[in-house]
């Protein structure tokens, strides 16, 4: 099947896309920067928000792909996406965990025929560790050279910090999302991807039955940051305010039914993760803006932390997915040591499944075709298997309609068999071995 | 693991610092402890309203 050609010529893949590398093409020597005078001296601080290019900062999936394709997906009333964060492989063991996720991910764009996902939207954690132009073959480029689909992104902490005074922030984010006019980039070294066409870092993709808004978290290791604060922040408002529009506009929408809602940012606002945890601020912030404008999201996904967790939060009449997937190849983290096993609630939220230490990615599902209006979100992994994990959504009611992992329904079905036998089984997912292996 | 400290309290309004009541059940501890909506850097602060019994515990990791 011949590769895809966007709109204004766009291109997606490299015709001949070789195997994947083993090593680094440009040595990755960044971490040293973390002694840097200037990194120590500025590391606790927020940076300024990159103006967006048009106000709203809004795209539409038409302007980047054809219109056939989008006309397909309207047919369908159905339409397929990717989502994960911390894709950059910095380390020396890093070719391989990204390459087994992103080789799964155009795996499912080769063989996923008129179904396939239509887009890959990236949560941020591009470029480790300071989001240098020279590392984007090695860690972005490569990488996805056979994913045949536009990848959109909101950056991460790692790509708009800095080490240095010379540095501007976000620049080569800028260079390869936020660009004027798609073309080639100066940092694919000769691999085939035109550069993306983001009207800024936070912006809110319209595609048929799905709306995505983007958020920039800016650049702190924690916590994530999208407004001032009331003063705490020396950063502007504007994105709070940004939220809290687009919310209003797609209001109509999504209560006629035309479309899910889903906020994305990079930092996770709740995490169990032990080094990269929730964030009050912003779920505070993301809050206001929803209840401002009389509209909660369908799902709110980040990155952040190297893992994959699923929340429920129940709030307003709504069961809403916090979903976080910062494990897209970067150096698995491990959740904190206090836990308890899931389904854990506090207050409002609950943690639905232990967390899940492994690499993997997103696919997530607006199916309008049915009476039920449904979106669904799975966990997929390299190693753990298509749908590890899944929640549907039922969008009329805004309410959880199934979920489950298949830790989970394993640990059910053993212990309905062991019922019928009157014995009594441990649910596997609590095994003295799976609480073992996270101390 | 969390590292118990006395002393005066450091609260200076950040939210890192999270201040919980000194007489919390073990359910509200645990909450406490390991909040999803915390920053793994948080400093949590168990004490009484008049500040007579006060405990910081902080993260290490």
């Amino acid at each position: 099947m011949p590769n895809l050609i966007g709109k204004n010529g766009r291109l997606f893949s490299d015709p001949q896309p070789g195997a994947d590398e083993v090593s680094f093409k440009v040595d990755n020597t960044s971490d040293s920067y973390y002694n840097s005078p200037y990194y120590k001296q500025h590391q606790d601080q927020v940076l300024p928000i990159p103006s967006p290019r048009a106000k709203p900062p809004r795209m539409n999936l038409s302007d980047v792909l054809d219109d056939p394709f989008v006309q397909a997906i309207q047919a369908a009333k159905k339409i397929s996406f990717h989502s994960v964060g911390d894709t950059g492989a910095a380390k020396s063991s890093g070719p391989a965990t990204e390459a087994s996720v992103a080789d799964m991910m155009s795996a499912d764009i080769r063989d996923g025929g008129s179904g396939a996902p239509a887009f890959f939207f990236h949560l941020g954690d591009i470029v480790y560790y300071f989001g240098e132009s020279q590392y984007y073959y090695d860690q972005f480029y490569e990488p996805y050279r056979a994913y045949d689909r536009p990848i959109f992104a909101i950056p991460g902490n790692h790509d708009g910090v800095l080490h240095d005074a010379k540095g501007q922030t976000l620049q080569a984010f800028l260079q390869n999302f936020c660009a004027d006019q798609p073309g080639r980039s100066p940092n694919a070294g000769g691999l085939v991807r035109s550069v993306m066409t983001e009207p800024g870092v936070y912006f809110t993709l319209d595609a048929p039955f799905v709306s995505i808004i983007g958020l920039y978290t800016n650049v702190l290791e924690g916590p994530g940051v999208i407004s001032s604060q009331g003063g705490r922040y020396p950063v502007s408002d504007e994105q709070i305010r940004f939220l809290q529009d687009e919310l209003t506009r797609l209001k109509p929408m999504r209560e006629s039914g035309q479309c899910a809602v889903i906020v994305a940012t990079h930092h996770p606002p709740l995490s169990a993760d032990a080094k990269h945890g929730g964030t009050e601020g912003l779920f505070q912030d993301i809050d206001k803006a929803c209840q401002a404008a009389g509209l909660w999201p369908d799902a709110v996904l980040s990155g952040h932390a190297h893992l994959y967790q699923r929340f429920t939060r129940r709030t307003a009449g709504h069961e809403i997915p916090y979903v976080v997937s910062g494990s897209g190849g970067f150096s698995a983290t491990p959740p904190m040591v206090n836990v308890p096993p899931a389904p854990y609630t506090q207050g409002d939220v609950t943690m639905e499944i232990d967390p899940v230490i492994q690499f993997g990615y997103l696919t997530l599902t607006v199916d309008v075709s049915g009476n039920n209006k449904l979106l669904t979100i799975a966990f997929n992994s390299p190693k753990l298997g298509a749908n590890y994990d899944r929640v549907t959504v039922d969008l009329t009611k805004s309410r959880i309609v199934k979920s489950g992992s298949r830790v989970a329904s394993a640990a059910k079905k053993a212990a309905a068999k062991s019922a019928s036998k009157g014995k009594t089984v441990r649910p596997k997912a609590k095994s003295k071995t799976a609480r073992k292996s996270r101390n | 693991m969390l590292r118990e400290e006395g002393g005066e309290s450091t609260y200076a309004g950040d939210q890192n610092h999270i201040i919980a009541p000194f007489a919390l059940n073990r359910k509200e501890a645990q909450d406490v402890l390991c909040g999803f909506r915390r920053n793994v850097d948080s400093e949590i602060e168990l004490r009484d309203t008049d500040a007579s019994n006060l405990i910081r515990l902080r993260e290490v990791i």
